[in-house]
């Protein structure tokens, strides 16, 4: 799969100061991908470097193949983005903010509706910005950057701000960009829940600016170690299986647990209970939250490359 | 070739088509229209001032009638070229546009091209109700002492006075919009401007004016008809330092604002 987003061994910050480490981004055509870590990671500073409105210290940033910053300013008409709080003219209306970014990316009239209705913004165009409340410049913000509906969007804390109204109308108008025009959005969040339910590859930063893992968000599951939970007829004779095939068993609940367990493991276990005679109602991994992950990530693994 | 001129086109419409956008309800369109009007009844005040009115020719009390107002223009002019630059750039520093800008697909030095000529365009609208208004008040000075100036209005040598100012204001325009756009607010860059031109009143005595038209605060004063005979400076050399030193020193700016990284 070709990535929109490369970047190779990318360090950098502002001044002297090192934020990003080393990292080197793929981010898939076609993909969602949840740019996660905590605040301060360089996730920020990882995007301005992406649209060139950042110079590296080391390494490249090669956008739809092409590298950056030699391909800018024109290979910005594929791209639209927010970065960090919207960018918006306080003392015009949200209709006039629009019409500037219209025209700017060189989009025919009309191009803007699809955007507005997508965000849910028509309401409140005729209103001056400086009056819009903090999820409504939000909005705009997010509308303005899908304009055009772009081959790549790239969205920095976009849930910032947002109410659940506004949570639901953004992961349904990326889930439709992406699937309708097959945008390549990166959307960088702390927001694990709500990165979740959209995003189809992961990309995870640690505070010192590392990138500790990317790749398809079921790698994550499978790379990182779980509990595999296990109910069979005969417990003890359960137990008694596997701790003889080497496994450390926790029987304390009602559920058997294999702690620090993988789907490779899963299909070993099941073999051997079925192999000695032994029922199995349930054997599954516990499904761990995106935000469970995370905090696994963060804590046990020190880098990982999963592509 | 001709793609890329259409491609130049293109962007420089857009261009033009948003700073016009901006512009709407906005502090510098309010600053162009509401600074010469207090100019304008200055003038009328300092015409109204004088002991006795002026003696000759219609066109040598035409003369001497607007020179105040001319002095006025090219004092007003450095300062309100100062507000229009940093308050146009403050419209993009106080919403932290830039980074927004750049991430639109045009050259960023076309940003800066941009406000420059909005700032000239700005400043010389202003120049543009200020001289109506000066001959207005010329106008009302002459009905009440019944010198008949009505019909021998000298707009030739009234226009030709203000291009010249506008000219002599590039070099000006170009400092001001590179101080405005590196530095985020208002007061720095203004103070900036009014130190500078303090600094110019004070040196225009020396040389017999010779330093007022090498000067940027000054060049628009040292673009106006001079009676002094000791005068070391041509008013034209003035104007043609003014103007070919703005598109130099404008195009080294955009250069310079162009490669810097924006941190806001």
């Amino acid at each position: 799969m070709d990535s929109v987003i490369e970047t190779d061994r990318l360090s950098g910050g502002y001044g002297k100061e090192l934020v990003l480490r080393e990292i080197s981004l793929r981010v898939p055509r076609a993909s969602i991908y949840g740019f996660l870590g905590p605040n301060g990671a360089g996730k920020t500073t990882a995007l301005r470097m992406v649209l060139g409105l950042l110079q590296p210290v080391q390494g490249a940033v090669r956008l739809f193949g092409e590298p950056i910053p030699a391909a800018l300013p024109a290979i910005l008409r594929r791209a639209g983005s927010l970065i960090e709080q919207p960018s918006l003219y306080d003392h015009l209306t949200g209709a006039e903010n629009l019409e500037i970014a219209r025209r700017l990316k060189f989009l025919k009239r009309g191009d803007a509706d699809r955007a507005v209705d997508a965000m849910g913004i028509g309401d409140y165009l005729q209103r001056r910005t400086g009056e819009y409340s903090r999820g409504m410049r939000q909005r705009l913000g997010v509308a303005i950057a899908m304009l055009g509906s772009p081959e790549l969007l790239l969205l920095d804390e976009p849930m910032n701000g947002l109410d659940a109204g506004g949570l639901e109308r953004l992961r349904t108008a990326l889930q439709h960009l992406n699937r309708e025009y097959g945008t390549t959005i990166l959307l960088s969040s702390h927001q694990f829940e709500q990165v979740e339910q959209v995003a189809t590859h992961i990309g995870i930063m640690s505070s010192s600016g590392d990138l500790l893992f990317q790749g398809p968000r079921e790698l994550l599951s499978e790379r990182v170690p779980q509990a595999l939970l296990i109910k069979v007829d005969r417990r003890d004779d359960a137990v008694r299986v596997l701790e003889s095939a080497g496994f450390s068993v926790d029987s304390s609940k009602e559920y058997l647990a294999i702690h620090g367990a993988t789907s490779a493991m899963a299909s070993e276990v099941n073999q051997l209970l079925v192999s000695s005679g032994i029922g199995v109602y349930h054997l599954a991994l516990d499904s761990a939250s995106l935000e469970a992950l995370f905090v696994k990530v963060t804590t046990t693994i020190k880098a990982w490359d999963a592509l | 070739m001709g793609r890329s001129l259409t491609t130049m086109i293109t962007i420089g419409w857009a261009l033009l088509g948003t700073e016009a956008i901006k512009l709407r309800r906005s502090v510098p369109l309010l600053l162009a229209v509401l600074a010469p009007v207090l100019a304008i009844v200055l003038e009328l005040a300092v015409v109204f001032d004088r002991l006795s009115p002026p003696f000759g020719s219609a066109a040598a009390k035409w003369r001497v009638l607007l020179q105040s107002g001319w002095a006025w223009m090219a004092l007003c002019l450095p300062v309100l070229i100062a507000f229009e630059a940093a308050c146009l750039a403050n419209l993009e520093h106080a919403g932290k546009q830039w980074k927004q800008l750049f991430a639109f697909p045009i050259p960023r030095w076309s940003f800066y091209a941009t406000k420059m000529l909005f700032c000239g365009l700005l400043a010389w609208i202003g120049l543009l109700i200020a001289v109506p208004g000066y001959i207005g008040d010329v106008l009302i000075y002459s009905a009440v002492h019944g010198l008949g100036l009505w019909s021998s209005i000298p707009w030739l040598e009234i226009l030709g006075t203000a291009g010249k100012a506008c000219l002599a204001s590039c070099l000006l325009i170009a400092i001001q919009t590179w101080i405005s756009a590196r530095v985020s607010g208002i007061a720095m860059p203004v103070g900036i401007a009014l130190a500078a031109l303090v600094v110019g009143l004070t040196l225009l005595p020396f040389a017999n004016g010779k330093i007022a038209a090498w000067y940027p605060s000054t060049l628009p004063l040292a673009a106006l008809p001079t009676n002094n005979p000791r005068a070391l400076y041509s008013p034209m050399s003035a104007v043609l330092f003014g103007f070919f030193g703005g598109i130099l020193v404008g195009a080294f700016a955009c250069w310079d604002l162009a490669r810097r990284p924006q941190s806001n």
